[in-house]
């Protein structure tokens, strides 16, 4: 079964969306805006990272506790996963809310048919012309005397 | 603030005027692309900004904004991010102030993410968009300055709390007891 044809959270999933609302709808504080910016630029969109809250609460310019407040309610989001202690990693749907041209991408592929190998796939690879005639082709050895 | 000017390639030799280089050749990035740098300029979590204007950037661009210059009104901005009317007028003053958004002319409302920093189309098109509006940097502004200012003297009082002061002496192995 595709992807596309799958249930993801509570909706069914909308490959144009792929299942991450764009993000001014989900009444993020400024704090907790920052804080997602803070993570993107530090690569957590691909791995998760070490962060350290105080240094997030340095760049970002808030307290701690306004830091941990705001990882628990992006983590209640589904927005920033966690999976260590100490450790973050951004939900990787957020990453086509800031790729537009490749979550269009991503969606016709999912809506797109499947590539299928036919009769000719299956069978050895043919071997050229070129290739072929190379093969016949007899070289002298040079006499050394 | 230094901006670019006119500039020509000049032979350091003869002096003399070199013709403007060979057209360049099409690449793959003349595709669409999306460009989110993180360059030199003012990262955007160090700008204090507000819940308001994170929505505002977040709404532009979701309009269209990265890649061209779009008409965008208070009214619905607002409606968009559900602030009311003074709100999104402040949130746009305060983008623009930053560079974080460009007015295509003074008295318009039509408005562009700074192509420096956001970007949603050809790299021809970018190279156009970056000469006609000349982006300038995204610099911070007073609010962000002290913000930061505020923010590292916290840190600053935090670590000195925790640094562990000299050993009090104890009066009373001193003085061979209490003065009760």
């Amino acid at each position: 079964m595709s992807a596309a044809t799958h249930g993801y959270g509570h909706g069914p999933f909308d490959p144009e969306a792929l299942g991450m609302p764009a993000v001014y709808t989900l009444n993020l504080s400024a704090a907790q805006r920052s804080i997602l910016e803070w993570l993107t630029s530090q690569g957590a969109v691909f791995d998760p990272i070490a962060a350290d809250v105080e240094q997030i609460a340095h760049d970002c310019g808030t307290s701690v506790s306004t830091v941990y407040e705001s990882l628990a309610r992006l983590e209640s989001l589904n927005l920033v996963d966690h999976p260590d202690p100490g450790s973050y990693r951004i939900n990787p749907r957020y990453f086509f809310s800031s790729n537009p041209e490749i979550r269009r991408l991503v969606g016709e592929a999912l809506a797109a048919p499947e590539i299928t190998p036919d009769a000719r796939a299956e069978a050895p690879r043919k071997v050229g012309n070129t290739d072929a005639r190379r093969r016949r082709t007899i070289k002298a050895v040079r006499d050394e005397e | 603030m230094a901006r670019r000017g006119n500039i020509a390639l000049v032979d350091l030799g003869s002096g003399a005027v070199l013709p403007a280089p060979k057209p360049r050749t099409p690449h793959t990035m003349d595709g669409s692309y999306t460009l989110n740098a993180y360059t030199d300029d003012a990262p955007l979590y160090s700008l204090a900004l507000s819940g308001a204007e994170w929505a505002t950037i977040d709404w532009v661009r979701s309009n269209g904004g990265a890649g061209a210059a779009v008409k965008v009104t208070a009214g619905a901005a607002a409606e968009a991010i559900h602030v009311t009317e003074t709100t999104a007028k402040t949130a746009l003053a305060r983008l623009v102030k930053l560079n974080i958004l460009l007015k295509t002319s003074p008295r318009s409302s039509t408005y562009q993410l700074n192509p420096r920093r956001f970007w949603e189309g050809s790299g021809e098109a970018q190279v156009q968009a970056c000469r006609r509006l000349d982006p300038p940097a995204i610099t911070p502004d007073k609010k962000a300055i002290d913000a930061a200012k505020k923010a590292a003297a916290k840190a600053e009082e935090k670590a000195a709390a925790k640094t562990p002061g000299p050993r009090r002496v104890d009066s009373r192995t001193t003085t061979g007891g209490t003065s009760r």
